[in-house]
C-alpha cells in the first residue's frame, strides 16, 4: 500500500469512530422510542386490566431498551465501505467510496483520485457527520415521553386493584421465603433426625403449595394457621422429653454423687451424659448404703414422673433394683439406663430444634397478621376503629400468663369482644356486626395457665411418698388467656369431627356441625 | 495505458476549453453543448430535438470547427437516397479509355456528420446510416469502407410538422448515444443571439483539439473509475425501465412498451466518466449517473399510447425512476 493509502485509510477510521458513536445514539434513540410506545401502550392496558407499577415497567423497558439498543448500535457499527458511503453522503460525491476501491491501485488516474479524495477528506473533517439522528427520531422520543408522562396525570381506575393484587402478591412471596427460610435452617439443623427433619419438611412443603394456591389474603392466613398447628403438633412429641428431662435435673443435681450426671445433662451433652453415668456406676461400688440407697431412691423417683416412654423408666427401675439388690448396677442394665439417658437428652435437644422452628414460624405468621391488616386496610379503604388494635407482632407473643377458669368458649361477653386481630374476614359468620378483619376472641383449653412456671410434683399414684409442692407467681384467678377464634377453631373441628365418627353427636346434628366449620373455613 | 498525471490534467483543460469556445458560437444552451461534448469524448451518436431557428445545425458547425474535425451535412428528405448518403460506385473511364465502376464516397465520408431533419427522410434512407452509426464502416456493393476516427453522426428531427415525417425505428434511436431536447432560449439568451446575428460583430473561434486527440482523450477517459455502488446504481436504472422486472417502478409497468437496451447504461457510465473529469472530479458520482440518465435513456423507453394519452413522457418516466431507484 502507499502511503497515500495509509493516509487514506488513518482519515476514514477518525470519520468511522464518529459514525458509529452516531449509530449508537441513533439506535437507542430508536429503541428508546419503541420503550416508549410500549410504555404507552402498557398504560392503556392498565386502563382495562389491572397492572401494577406502570411507570416503573416504563422505566425498566426504557432502561433495557436503551441497553439493547447500544448493543445494537455496536452490532450496526458500519464497516469501513459503509464508512465511505455515509462520508459520501455529506457531499464528497463518492470520492471516498471509489478510493477506498482503488486501495492497492497505482495507476495515475487512481493515484489522482485517491489525493483528490483525501484532500476533501481533510477540508470536511470529521466533525461535519452529526452525532445526534435525525429530527424525526427526537421529535418522536419526545412526543411518546411528553404522552407517557402526560398519563401521570389522568387517574387510572385499574390502579389500586392493580396495587391490591400486587400486595397480595408480595404477601404471597414473603411467607414463601419465609418458609424456605425455616426450610433452610431446618437442613442444617444437627439436632433432629433424617425422619423428623422430612416430616417438618413435608408439612412447609404443604403450607408453601397451599400459600401459592391461595387467592387472598385471608387464604393465605388460614393456610398459614394451619401450618402452624401441624408443626406445633410436631413440637409436642418432643416436649415431654424435654420436661423428664428437666426432672432429671432436678432430682440428679439434688445430691453430690449424681450431680455430675445432672450437669452434663444440663449442658444437652447426650455422650456425656451417657459416660458419667457409667462413672457413676463405678463409684457406686465405694460408696456406703445410704448413699446407694439415695441413688436408687432418686432413679425410682425420676423413673415414675417420667412422661416420655422410650424405655428410660424401666432401665431406672432396673438400675435402682440392681443398686438395692447388688450395691452396683449390672453392666447389661448400665448400657441399657446410659443409652436411655443418651436418647433422651437427645429428644430434648430435638425439642429445642422444634421450638425454634415454631418460634420462627410464629414470629412469620405474627408479621403477616400484621400485614394483612395493612393490606386489608388498603383494599377495603379506611376501616373504622373496631379493627386494628393489635400490633404488627401478631397475637403470638400475647399470650397471658396464669391460670384460667374457665374452658367454654364466647362465655364471656367482654371477652368476646370482636378485636380486629389479624384482619381475618370470617367474622360476619356469627351475624354480629363485627368488622371485616375481626375476630371474636375465646379461650383455648390447651393454654390455660398460660406460660407460668410449671410445678414438677413427683409422688405415686398410690397417694403414698413425697409431695413437693411449688407456689406459682401467679394468681390462681387469672382467667387464662384470650386468643383469636380462628386460633382454635381447627383443634375445635378436629375434635368435632372425631365425635361425629363417635355416636357423641347425634345424627340429625353431624351434618349441622360439619356445615358450620365448613363455613368457618370459606 | 500508463498516463501521466498532467495529461490528465491537459484533458481536462481541453474538454473545458472546447466547452468555452463551442459557447462562443451558440449563445445559451449551455447543458446541450456540455452533453454534446460528452457524447463527443466518449464516442457516442447524438440527436437533437427541437423547434427549427434554435441553433441546431449551428451547434453542429461550430462542434466541427472547435474540433478541428472534416464536418459535411446531409439534408434529409423524403427523396434522399441511401447512396446519396453513402455514396455509390460510378462508371469512369481510366487512362486506357475503359469503363469501370468507381466508388464515390458520399457524405457520410466526414468526421462529424450532420443528418439534418432525419426524420424526413424514408426508413430505407435512414438506415443506411446504421451500419456508420455503430460499426464506424460502410458497404457499398461487395465492398466494406471503413470510416476515418474519429466518427460520430449528430442529426436533428423536428417535433412539429410531423406530417410527411418517419419517425424513426427504436434499432437506430438505440444507436443515438443522446437524445437532447434543444429548449427556446430565455430572454438573456436571446439578447445575445441577437448582439452576435445581427451585427457585424465576428465571433472568432479557436479550434482546440485534433481528431487524433480526441481519441487518445477517449482514452484517458476510459480510465476514470467508478465506484461498484454507483455503477449497480447505473444499471438498476436501466433495469427497472423495464416493466416486465421485478421491482420495476409502477410507472414503467403502466406506461412503458419496452425498456432501455444495455448500450443505454454503456451511455450513462461512459458519458460520467466525462461529466466527473469535465467537473474536475476523478471518479463517477452518483449525481453524474442522474444527470446523464435523461440524455441516455430518453430514447431507448418506448411508451405505449397510454403514456401518451395521459400525457406521460420519457422524463417523468425517468424522474420517478430515478426516485423510486435506491442508491444503495
Amino acid at each position: 500500500m502507499s502511503s497515500i493509502d495509509n493516509q487514506f485509510i488513518a482519515s476514514i477510521k477518525a470519520f468511522k469512530r464518529r459514525i458509529c458513536a452516531s449509530s449508537i445514539i441513533k439506535y437507542a434513540m430508536l429503541f428508546s422510542s419503541y420503550a416508549l410506545a410500549a410504555g404507552l401502550l402498557i398504560y392503556i392496558v392498565s386502563i382495562f386490566l389491572p397492572i401494577y407499577g406502570v411507570y416503573m415497567k416504563c422505566g425498566y423497558l426504557l432502561v433495557i431498551f436503551i441497553v439493547f439498543g447500544i448493543a445494537f448500535g455496536i452490532y450496526k457499527s458500519p464497516g469501513l465501505k459503509e464508512v465511505a458511503l455515509k462520508i459520501d453522503s455529506i457531499g464528497l460525491k463518492e470520492r471516498v467510496v471509489t478510493a477506498m476501491e482503488l486501495i492497492g491501485d497505482e495507476f495515475s488516474m487512481a493515484m489522482l483520485q485517491k489525493k483528490d479524495a483525501l484532500e476533501h477528506l481533510k477540508n470536511v473533517g470529521s466533525k461535519k457527520i452529526p452525532l445526534l439522528p435525525d429530527k424525526k427520531y427526537i421529535m418522536l422520543c419526545f412526543i411518546l415521553f411528553v404522552s407517557l408522562a402526560a398519563t401521570g396525570f389522568i387517574k387510572n381506575p385499574m390502579g389500586d386493584i392493580a396495587k391490591m393484587r400486587h400486595n397480595f402478591q408480595v404477601e404471597k412471596d414473603g411467607q414463601i421465603s419465609s418458609v424456605e427460610k425455616i426450610e433452610k435452617e431446618l437442613k442444617n439443623s444437627n439436632a433432629l433426625t433424617t425422619e423428623d427433619k422430612r416430616e417438618i419438611e413435608e408439612k412447609l412443603a404443604e403450607l408453601k403449595k397451599e400459600i401459592n394456591e391461595s387467592e387472598s389474603i385471608e387464604e393465605v392466613k388460614k393456610a398459614l394457621n394451619r401450618g402452624q398447628k401441624k408443626i406445633e403438633l410436631s413440637k409436642k412429641k418432643y416436649d415431654a422429653s424435654k420436661e423428664d428431662l428437666q426432672k432429671a435435673i432436678d432430682i440428679f443435681s439434688k445430691t453430690n454423687e449424681t450431680e455430675k450426671v445432672a450437669d452434663a445433662m444440663e449442658g444437652s451433652d447426650a455422650k456425656a451424659s451417657s459416660k458419667e453415668i457409667k462413672k457413676l456406676s463405678e463409684t457406686l461400688k465405694n460408696m456406703d448404703g445410704s448413699s446407694k440407697k439415695r441413688i436408687s431412691k432418686d432413679f425410682k423417683d425420676i423413673s415414675s414422673n417420667l412422661k416420655s416412654t422410650d424405655g428410660l423408666e424401666e432401665s431406672l427401675n432396673k438400675a435402682a433394683d440392681d443398686i438395692d439388690a447388688e450395691g452396683s448396677i449390672r453392666e447389661d442394665d448400665l448400657d441399657n439406663l446410659a443409652n436411655s439417658l443418651e436418647s433422651l437428652v437427645r429428644r430434648s435437644n430435638a425439642s429445642d430444634a422444634v421450638k425454634k422452628i415454631t418460634d420462627d414460624y410464629e414470629n412469620m405468621n405474627g408479621g403477616e397478621k400484621g400485614n394483612g391488616e395493612q393490606n386489608q386496610q388498603e383494599s377495603v379503604g379506611a376501616p373504622d376503629g373496631g379493627s386494628g388494635k393489635e400490633g404488627a407482632s401478631g397475637e403470638s407473643g400475647q399470650n397471658s400468663k396464669g391460670q384460667g377458669a374457665s374452658g367454654s368458649s364466647g362465655s364471656d361477653g367482654e371477652d368476646m369482644t370482636p378485636q380486629g386481630t389479624d384482619g381475618n374476614s370470617i367474622s360476619h359468620k356469627d351475624g354480629s356486626e363485627k368488622k371485616v378483619g375481626e375476630y371474636e376472641k375465646v379461650y383455648a383449653p390447651e393454654n390455660l395457665g398460660g406460660n407460668g412456671e410449671q410445678s414438677y410434683i413427683s409422688g405415686k399414684p398410690s397417694g403414698s411418698g413425697n409431695v413437693d409442692v411449688e407456689k406459682s407467681d401467679y394468681d390462681n384467678a387469672d382467667r387464662g388467656e384470650s386468643i383469636p377464634y380462628n386460633k382454635v377453631y381447627g383443634e375445635y373441628k378436629e375434635e368435632a369431627m372425631e365425635d361425629i365418627g363417635s355416636s357423641r353427636i347425634p345424627n340429625g346434628m353431624k351434618e349441622i356441625v360439619k356445615g358450620y366449620f365448613s363455613s368457618l373455613e370459606e | 495505458m500508463d498516463i501521466d498525471e498532467k495529461t490528465i490534467e491537459g484533458v481536462i483543460d481541453t474538454i473545458n476549453r472546447s466547452e468555452m469556445e463551442i459557447s462562443k458560437g451558440i449563445i445559451g444552451q449551455k447543458d446541450v453543448i456540455r452533453t454534446v461534448l460528452m457524447a463527443v469524448f466518449s464516442g457516442g451518436n447524438i440527436l437533437l430535438e427541437g423547434v427549427p431557428g434554435l441553433g441546431k445545425t449551428q451547434l453542429v458547425k461550430t462542434l466541427g470547427e472547435v474540433l478541428d474535425l472534416s464536418f459535411s451535412r446531409i439534408q434529409f428528405t423524403p427523396d434522399l437516397m441511401p447512396s446519396d448518403v453513402v455514396g455509390t460506385s460510378i462508371i469512369i473511364k481510366d487512362e486506357r479509355g475503359d469503363n469501370r465502376f468507381e466508388f464515390q464516397r458520399g457524405p457520410i465520408f466526414s468526421n462529424l456528420v450532420l443528418a439534418d431533419e432525419i426524420n424526413r427522410a424514408t426508413p430505407k434512407t435512414q438506415s443506411a446510416l446504421l451500419e456508420a452509426m455503430q460499426e464506424h464502416t460502410v458497404t457499398s456493393g461487395r465492398k466494406t469502407y471503413i470510416l476515418s476516427e474519429p466518427f460520430m453522426v449528430i442529426a436533428t428531427q423536428n417535433p412539429i410538422e410531423m406530417e410527411g415525417t418517419y419517425p424513426l425505428p427504436e434499432a437506430q434511436l438505440d444507436r443515438f448515444m443522446f437524445k437532447l431536447d434543444v429548449k427556446f432560449p430565455t430572454l438573456g439568451e436571446l439578447m445575445d443571439i441577437m448582439d452576435v446575428t445581427v451585427t457585424n460583430r465576428k465571433v472568432e473561434i479557436a479550434k482546440t483539439v485534433t481528431g487524433r486527440d480526441i481519441l487518445y482523450m477517449r482514452k484517458v477517459i476510459r480510465d476514470v473509475p467508478i465506484a461498484k455502488p454507483v455503477q449497480e446504481y447505473a444499471l438498476k436504472l436501466v433495469l427497472a425501465t423495464h416493466p416486465d422486472i421485478e421491482g420495476s417502478p409502477d410507472i414503467c409497468k403502466k406506461y412503458v412498451r419496452f425498456g432501455a437496451s444495455p448500450r443505454g447504461a454503456q451511455a450513462i457510465i461512459a458519458s460520467s466518466k466525462v461529466k466527473a473529469l469535465m467537473e474536475g472530479r476523478y471518479n463517477v458520482s452518483f449525481d453524474d449517473i442522474k444527470y446523464m440518465a435523461y440524455p441516455s435513456l430518453r430514447h431507448r423507453i418506448f411508451l405505449n399510447f397510454d403514456a401518451v394519452a395521459d400525457g406521460i413522457t420519457a422524463d417523468k418516466v425517468i424522474d420517478k425512476l430515478l426516485d423510486d431507484v435506491e442508491e444503495l
